[in-house]
């Protein structure tokens, strides 16, 4: 049907209403030239609709097409189509008659004024009350309301009058206008809520206007004066009314022309998500900006939700001295927050976020879904799936930038739904988390029962205490709910303790036998060594003999192999963030320090180096082969990693973030242990023969009195003359020993150190927390978990560059010199054998000679590599020694200090002799 | 499961620690007179393989090899409660059940003899396990078969698994009772064996036990079973097993328990037998160890004890006590410890322990060795939840300490006293070994005095020598570093403890 075709069209211009006036009569215009077009292609058909079109295209240029002005009209309100639309006709015909006024009597002045009048008290203009000479729609605010002008020629009594009225109609019709553009669907709840309380109050206007109509037509005793006497209180109200409209009105744009809102509604949100997502860069959002301000200047977000809310609320407070006007704002505000009120409601008791028009506080990210905790390693679905508009964050001062709208320039409320009503300003952070907690409760597919001490339909009001009640008993019950669940339902306290079983290696036998089992896979460059073997024998080794709470979880624990060395990999993150703890980028992944590691870690090293080298002369550098040696042999136990999978709600707690602070603790114990391991096989071999055969040869080797003179170890070319060979042989055997058994005793006092002295007891201090119910809140249940990883890092020397370097150095020099094992057996055998040689044929001067050269060479060249290990060794506790004297006098207090103490005084033990 | 121990038990005493052992392992875990698991042990946290292996039908076997060349003290096991417990494949007794005579020498021949058998049987535990860890050796060295089988078989172990770790527990004659005449003889024949096949040796010195027993558990006047009950352990046994209520039989079962504790409840260190003793044994020769116990439990004597507090503190002090120690040995006074185990049972808080440590260091109670890594090493482990005992915590001390020594020197003089006259040599020169002389006792009295000279050189500082080989020294930089540090240390750790 023609006339319908248009139709359509109808809706897209609605969604134009936030268009200024020009550009909406251009798009009718439009229309209708195209709609002349068509006319000519349509047949007769339609004989109805003609007749209006005909009217249309005689029209078209000058005014609007009736037909849809009355059916616009109609949807805003019934009396607007006579106000805005018929001005220009009118106005030519009203200065036409207005001078006609100076010669009538008064009585009749104040009559066609008194008539004039109460068309202008809605809106229309009379004959001697006329819009101003220059005002067409087009230009002026609807909002601002028409300032009517009276004929000058009118009397002075009376105009002084009138114009004590009109305000009045200019109220009305900035009123009116205010309700008719805010009842459309974009300015979301609160406003539709605020405009019907504000068509009832006009409602009683208009009854009155009926009232007085009445009495102008039926009472000759009617004036001017009684008019004003019925009116005055009206006028104070709607001064009220309209006070709020136009401060609602301009509150998004301080140069007060209407912004198109809808029009780039896409945009924002998709650079917020942008932003979320960390994409944009610079570059992005400013194109991004770009494009935002071609379109429209403003901040794009209409004055909606909380921000309706707070205006009226702050509006109430500074009129609070106006009886009348706290009680119209109040009940204002009641019945616009009655939606918002609603949505609270409804969020806070199971969870559901029915906010379609972005009014609400909470702010949904839907596309961080609980998939993302698979791979996330900045815990993103906790944090960001559910924020505060206005981008504050619970527990901490810390803003979120990101997807928070700028606020707007005058006074500096923040936009729309962001803006946080002023009494619920305390409270934004509980309304949050109750839904937040509740929400989790329902992923995990739970029915939520709502509190049963609380009927959900109870009226409640936002100035009711009761409401800030409900809020608060949600908001217990959702944390109470989602504690027990993690923590009864979902076995957290277990979960924890089969981290640190697994992670901790608080029964490391396990660790044990996976590294007899897969001792030869392990051998192997991480390249090529099999994930599905060693993960094989990681179940095997987890199967067998556990049992009760031992054997819980154990289908979770995964071998990984991780791509970089575990020193390497932490030096480039301490290097780069300073802390690891410190900020989200420090464990944004590998990849990323990838990009920046090398070149700071390289330069940082480098400078190190050239301190040391001044210390240490050449051992320096042979240290650095030894580190090239092991980079390029990267062997896959050093990449060796356990990874934990749970489940979703679990996710939240026993997050990446977590997992790869765990991950972290494990592999520097597991480095500890297998250095301890391979130690200990050397020990064993060193009880065999060519170690623990004596040279009977030189009885006195090893004993020499004790009463002798103090040894002197500072001079010691002059202590022994280096004649007997079996003193020297002996020497050397016992010196690979002692050796051997520093670097093992180093190892295990680390060892210890990291397990009873940090591990332990901040794992107890956490476990007592969890069940003593010191954690009230599951954030902070978060927070304790993470802090307790954290402490565990810091105190394990894991995040100290100067320390960590040190001390990686020297369990690489501990792990190569245990490889040398076979290389010291060999010599030392070839050295027996030499020295039996000796005993037997005593001839054979030159092959002794000959054999003990080899074994000189040997020896010296094993010796350049003990000479390497005892300033390393040294170096490190001196290290430690030092750093933590120094800083003990510095900064006593300072907690890394206290907590590395006692390793201090188990180091010193291996020190020793030295 | 990984690092399993196949035990061995020689001889009568052997046989008897064994068999107390045994029923301690199964209380302490839970498993019945029949190998079964009791329905109450769900408890966890514990590893049995490395003790035991379950049969087709569940039920735990221990990894025990019971060896002896005359009847009487397997027979017994094998009427005990405990009969169905062992593997019977794994028994061996003698045929001709006439013992070794406590002869070393017969006892040693008799091993060549049943040396396949045996073998067998250590053979396919060897292979019934996973990753055999080591051996572990209960046998007395006064007598014949624990002392001559023992030998022969240390050897061998030695031989055919040189890169397993033998341990044993040896029980060390009583220096007052003489109660077999050719002790010295055999004990010294055996020390040489110790000293070159065995990896550790636990010194369970039978006199130290029965001093411990009286003093500690007041048993003022040993009954006549009793006596019997101390004797047990080196040779005249009026076997009393399953009545005893208080004897160094149970001494040594709370060691041998004890020193296992971190093997059979893994914590987050020690859970191998090679983590244990390495540390505890830098240079290869010097491995005879000396345990200290405190509490010790009783089952009967307990209500006539005081029970006294015990803290972490007190436990590791006691440890220290020598009077504690289950070897009677008389230091010098430049007698040192080369090493410190102690392994702590029981819920311990371990800031606790740093916070002893401190204290003992402080107080100086320890001397250790001038030259090497010294310092007490903790190792925390749980107890087990199925024997309760009134003591909170509990320790025990493994100590590699010079003065243990003395005792070798007087086996040393022992030795000679008897050898000066040439006394009961016949029964030995009986035996092959023999035949062409008396050399091996040279020899084993030669490794012995050898042994003495290395714990003496123990003691001075320098032991290990900076000399000889150093071609340009170990720089300045080093002894700068030494002396700075130890001047350093008296305040770190008196700052440590304000610290606390």
């Amino acid at each position: 049907m023609n006339p319908h075709t248009p139709r359509p069209r109808v809706g897209a211009r609605k969604k134009n209403l936030g268009l200024s006036a020009k550009e909406y009569i251009k798009v009718t215009g439009t229309i209708a030239s195209v709609r002349k077009g068509r006319h000519f292609f349509d047949g007769a058909d339609d004989d109805i609709g003609r007749g209006s079109h005909v009217s249309g295209d005689r029209r078209a240029n000058g005014r609007d097409e009736p037909s849809f002005i009355e059916e616009a009209s109609f949807i805003r309100a019934p009396l607007n189509s006579r106000v805005s639309m018929s001005p220009s006709v009118n106005n030519v015909k009203g200065k036409a008659r207005m001078d006609s006024l100076d010669r009538v009597p008064i009585e009749l002045q104040e009559a066609m004024v008194l008539e004039d009048l109460l068309f202008a008290l809605v809106g229309i203009q009379g004959t001697h009350i006329t819009y101003p000479p220059d005002y067409s729609p087009d230009d002026e605010d609807p909002l601002h309301g028409v300032h009517f002008i009276v004929n000058p020629s009118l009397d002075p009594s009376l105009r002084d009058l009138v114009e004590r009225i009109l305000p009045l109609a200019t109220y009305y019709t900035g009123i009116t206008s205010f309700v008719e553009m805010r009842s459309h669907l974009d300015f979301g709840l609160v406003n539709h809520a605020l405009c019907a309380a504000i068509r009832t109050m006009l409602k009683d206007y208009h009854t009155l206007l009926a009232q007085l109509e009445h009495a102008f037509n039926t009472s000759p005793q009617f004036t001017l004066q009684k008019l004003w006497f019925y009116v005055h209180p009206t006028l104070h109200t709607l001064s009220l009314l309209y006070l709020l409209t136009t401060e609602l009105a301009t509150a998004d744009d301080p140069s007060g022309s209407a912004s198109s809102p809808s029009s780039s509604e896409s945009d924002p949100e998709e650079a917020e998500r942008n932003e979320a997502l960390g994409l944009g860069g610079a570059k992005l959002k400013a194109v991004l900006k770009d494009i935002n301000k071609d379109v429209n200047e403003s901040s794009g977000i209409a004055v909606k939700g909380g921000e309706v809310l707070s205006i009226i609320h702050e509006r109430m407070q500074t009129m609070s001295g106006d009886p009348s006007a706290s009680k119209l704002y109040g009940t204002l505000l009641r019945s616009a927050g009655k939606p918002y009120v609603d949505m609270v409601g409804v969020w806070i008791r199971t969870g559901r976020l029915v906010d379609p028009y972005e009014e609400l506080c909470v702010k949904e990210s839907k596309f961080i879904d609980r998939g993302t905790l698979e791979m996330d390693y900045t815990d993103e679905y906790w944090e960001r799936r559910y924020t505060l508009r206005d981008g504050s964050t619970p527990g901490s001062s810390k803003r979120q930038q990101a997807g928070v709208p700028s606020p707007r320039t005058p006074g500096g409320r923040l936009p729309g739904g962001a803006c946080v009503p002023l009494p619920l300003e305390r409270w934004k952070f509980k309304i949050l988390l109750a839904g937040k907690y509740l929400n989790v409760i329902r992923e995990c597919g739970i029915e939520i029962s709502s509190d049963p001490t609380h009927p959900d339909s109870e009226e409640l009001f936002m100035d009711d205490e009761r409401f800030y009640k409900a809020i608060e008993d949600a908001y217990t019950h959702a944390n109470r709910t989602l504690l027990s669940l993690l923590l009864r339902d979902q076995q957290l306290i277990p979960r924890l303790r089969s981290l640190k079983r697994y992670f901790f290696l608080s029964q490391s036998s396990f660790l044990t036998h996976l590294l007899d089992l897969s001792h030869s896979e392990l051998r192997k460059s991480s390249k090529s060594a099999s994930l599905v073997k060693l993960q094989s024998l990681l179940d095997l080794a987890l199967n067998t003999d556990a049992q009760g709470e031992d054997a819980m979880f154990r289908e979770d624990v995964k071998v990984t192999m991780a791509s970089s060395g575990l020193y390497d990999w932490l030096l480039k993150v301490v290097n780069e963030s300073g802390d690891l703890g410190g900020g989200e980028e420090g464990e944004g992944g590998m990849d990323g320090h990838a990009h920046t590691g090398p070149q700071s870690h390289g330069s940082h090293s480098r400078k190190k180096g050239e301190d040391e080298k001044s210390l240490l002369g050449e051992t320096y550098s042979s240290i650095s082969i030894v580190e090239l040696l092991a980079d390029v042999l990267f062997e896959a136990i050093d990449a060796l990693a356990l990874d934990y999978g749970v489940k979703f709600p679990l996710s939240l707690v026993i997050s990446r973030k977590t997992i790869l602070r765990y991950q972290l603790i494990f592999r520097f114990l597991l480095h500890l242990k297998h250095v301890e391991q391979s130690l200990s096989s050397m020990w064993i071999e060193h009880k065999t023969a060519p170690w623990r055969k004596p040279t009977r040869a030189a009885p006195p080797a090893t004993s020499r009195p004790p009463s002798a003179a103090p040894p002197s170890p500072s001079n010691p070319q002059s202590q022994l003359p280096n004649t007997d060979w079996h003193t020297d042989f002996q020497n050397w055997r016992k010196r690979v020993f002692l050796l051997r058994a520093r670097m093992l005793a180093f190892v295990q006092q680390i060892l210890a150190f990291a397990t009873f002295e940090v591990l332990e007891p901040n794992w107890r201090k956490l476990e007592e927390r969890l069940n003593a119910g010191k954690v009230e809140t599951v954030d902070q249940l978060l927070r304790d978990h993470v802090d307790f990883l954290d402490t565990c890092l810091k105190e394990c020397m894991l995040t100290s560059s100067k320390l960590l370097k040190a001390y990686s150095r020297l369990v690489t020099t501990c792990s190569t010199f245990a490889l040398y094992t076979s290389t010291f057996t060999k010599s030392a055998s070839r050295a027996l054998a030499a020295s039996s040689n000796n005993t037997t044929g005593d001839l054979e001067m030159a092959k002794r000679w000959d054999v003990l050269g080899k074994f000189e060479t040997n020896f010296n060249h094993w010796f350049k590599v003990q000479k390497l290990n005892y300033p390393v060794l040294q170096r490190l506790i001196h290290h430690i020694l030092l750093q933590v004297h120094l800083d003990c006098v510095q900064f006593y207090a300072s907690s890394e200090n206290v907590s590395l103490l006692p390793l201090v005084v188990r180091l010193n033990s291996i020190k020793s002799s030295a | 499961m990984p690092r399993e121990i196949v035990t061995v038990q020689l001889g009568q005493c052997g046989n008897q620690m064994g068999s107390v052992y045994w029923q301690r392992l199964c209380a302490e875990h839970g498993i019945n007179k029949e190998g079964i698991l009791e329905e109450w042990a769900t408890e966890g946290g514990d590893r049995k393989d490395v003790f035991f292996y379950q049969a087709d039908d569940e039920h735990y076997i221990p990894r025990a090899i019971l060896v002896d060349l005359e009847p009487r003290v397997i027979n017994n096991i094998l009427t005990s409660p405990f009969a169905n417990l062992y593997n019977p494949e794994n028994i061996f007794v003698s045929q001709d059940g006439g013992g070794a005579g406590n002869n070393w020498a017969q006892g040693y021949s008799a091993g060549e003899r049943i040396y396949e058998e045996v073998m067998e049987m250590v053979d396919r535990e060897a292979e019934g396990s996973d990753s055999l860890e080591g051996f572990m050796l209960m046998h007395s060295i006064a007598g014949g078969t624990g002392s001559g089988v023992g030998s022969f078989l240390l050897e061998r172990l030695n031989d055919k698994f040189p890169k397993k770790l033998i341990q044993t527990y040896s029980v060390f004659p009583n220096a007052q009772e003489g109660d077999v005449v050719v002790q010295p003889y055999n004990a010294m024949l055996t020390l040489k064996r110790l000293v070159n096949h065995a990896d550790s040796v636990v010194v369970l010195d039978n006199g130290a036990l029965s001093r411990i027993s009286a003093d500690r558990l007041h048993v003022s006047t040993p009954t006549f079973d009793q006596t019997n009950q101390l004797v047990s352990i080196s040779r005249r046994s009026s076997l009393l097993l399953y009545r005893q209520s208080s004897s160094p039989l149970h001494s040594g079962r709370d060691v041998m328990a004890a020193s296992t504790q971190t093997l059979r409840y893994p914590g987050y260190m020690n859970n191998d037998l090679v983590g244990i003793i390495a540390s505890l044994i830098p240079t290869p020769r010097c491995h005879f160890l000396m345990t200290s116990y405190t509490p010790f439990t009783s089952d009967q004597i307990d209500k006539a004890k005081v029970i006294r507090r015990t803290t972490v503190l007190d436990v590791m002090r006691r440890l220290l006590q020598p009077k504690n120690r289950m070897v009677s040995t008389t230091p010098s006074k430049t007698a040192c410890y080369i090493s410190i185990l102690n392994i702590i049972q029981g819920d311990v808080d371990p800031t606790d322990v740093h916070q002893s440590l401190l204290r003992i260091r402080e107080r100086q109670l320890a001397n250790f060795i001038p030259w090497g890594p010294a310092s007490i090493q903790v190792a925390l482990t749980r107890k087990s939840p199925y024997v309760t005992t009134n003591h909170r915590v509990s320790g025990l001390m493994l100590a590699n300490h010079t003065s243990i020594a003395s005792l070798f020197k007087r086996m040393i003089d022992q030795f000679d006293r008897l050898k000066k006259r040439n006394a009961f040599l016949e029964q030995y020169k009986k035996e092959k070994m023999f035949e062409n002389g008396l050399g091996e006792f040279d020899d084993a009295k030669a490794t012995a005095e050898e042994l003495l000279k290395e714990y003496k050189a123990c003691e001075s500082a320098d032991y290990i020598t900076y000399v000889s080989r150093l071609p340009h020294d170990l720089n300045p930089v080093r002894a700068n570093n030494s002396s700075r540090s130890r001047c350093f240390h008296p305040q770190g750790s008196s700052e440590a403890d304000q610290a606390h």
